[in-house]
C-alpha cells in the first residue's frame, strides 16, 4: 500500500486498507512515526522530520486529521512513551523534555526546559513497573561513540522530577533497545557504532582460505 | 538494570486475568497478595525498533 496509506489488522479476519486515513506527508516524512492510541479510541502521532501532528480513525474506510505541528523538531532517532492514558512524553534534539496531552480535541505541550541538556540521539525511553520513566543510551551526534551518554535519568510523573540514575558500561546508541522484564528488571541491549573502520579489526585474528 | 524494587520477594502473584480486553472493558485481575499494592501499571511486553516501541501504551 506505501507508506501513506494505513492499513488494519483484524484477528481472524486480516489485513484492511484505510485509503479514507491516507496522510501525503508520509510519502516523504515516513521513517517511524510516533503513534499511540488515544482514549478517544483514535490513534494520535506525529511524522518524524516534518512534526506533522495527525489523528487517524478506523471505522469504514479510515479518517485522517491533521492537527499542525509539533512545537520542537520531531527525529526519528528520539524516543517517545505514553507513560499515562494521554500522557505522552519525549525529548527533544535540545535535550528538553515535553508531556504531550492528547486527551482533548488538540494536543497540548508542556516543555521541561534544561533538564536533560543535550542531544540524546538514539535513546530510549521505558516505563517501568512502578510507573517512572527510564531514559537510557543515546549520543550528542547521533550514532557517534565519542557523544555518548552511558548515565541513565529517571523521570517521575507524579513530583515532575529528573533524577541521574545508573551507568551502563557501554553506549547504547542506533538501533539499541530497552525492554521491561515481567520480574520488573531492565534489559538494554544493541546498538549502533562502532565498527565503520576496519582498523578496529585486528588483521592477525581474521581467518584465513587455506 | 535492576530498578528499585526489582529484587523484592514480596512480589504479588497474578492467579487469574482475562486474556483479551478492548477499550472500554472493565475486568478483574486476581492476585495472590493484594494488600502489598499501591498502584497498579498494566504494561505489555514491548516490541521497540528506533527508539520507539508502538505498542507501550498507558491504559
Amino acid at each position: 500500500m506505501g507508506t501513506s496509506t494505513p492499513e488494519l489488522y483484524t484477528p481472524g479476519a486480516g489485513w484492511q486498507a484505510l485509503p479514507g486515513a491516507y496522510n501525503a506527508d508520509q510519502n516523504t516524512n515516513w521513517y517511524f512515526p510516533r503513534t499511540f492510541l488515544s482514549s478517544n479510541g483514535g490513534i494520535f502521532g506525529w511524522d518524524t522530520n516534518s512534526g506533522q501532528l495527525f489523528q487517524v480513525f478506523t471505522a469504514g474506510n479510515g479518517s485522517l486529521n491533521v492537527l499542525g505541528n509539533t512545537p520542537f523538531t520531531a527525529n526519528a532517532n528520539l524516543p517517545a512513551a505514553m507513560y499515562a492514558p494521554d500522557k505522552i512524553l519525549t525529548i527533544d534534539p535540545q535535550g528538553n523534555a515535553w508531556i504531550v496531552n492528547i486527551s482533548g480535541a488538540t494536543p497540548t505541550f508542556t516543555e521541561m526546559r534544561g533538564v536533560i541538556g543535550e542531544n540524546r540521539s538514539w535513546a530510549n525511553l521505558l516505563v517501568l513497573a512502578d510507573g517512572t520513566v527510564l531514559l537510557s543510551g543515546g549520543s550528542v551526534v547521533p550514532n557517534d561513540l565519542p557523544s555518548a551518554t552511558n548515565t541513565a535519568m529517571l523521570w517521575n510523573p507524579d513530583t515532575g522530577q529528573w533524577t541521574v540514575d545508573a551507568t551502563a558500561n557501554v553506549a547504547r546508541l542506533y538501533h539499541s533497545n530497552t525492554l521491561l522484564l515481567p520480574d520488573a528488571r531492565v534489559l538494554s541491549v544493541g546498538g549502533g557504532a562502532p565498527a565503520r573502520s576496519s582498523t578496529s579489526i585486528p588483521k592477525s585474528t581474521r581467518p584465513a582460505i587455506s | 538494570m535492576n530498578p528499585d524494587g526489582s529484587l523484592r520477594t514480596d512480589r504479588p502473584v497474578i492467579t487469574s486475568a482475562p486474556k483479551t480486553l478492548e477499550q472500554g472493558n472493565t475486568f478483574t485481575i486476581t492476585l495472590d497478595n493484594a494488600s502489598v499494592i499501591n498502584k497498579l501499571e498494566l504494561i505489555k511486553f514491548g516490541d521497540a525498533t528506533h527508539s520507539f516501541d508502538a505498542a507501550q501504551d498507558a491504559i
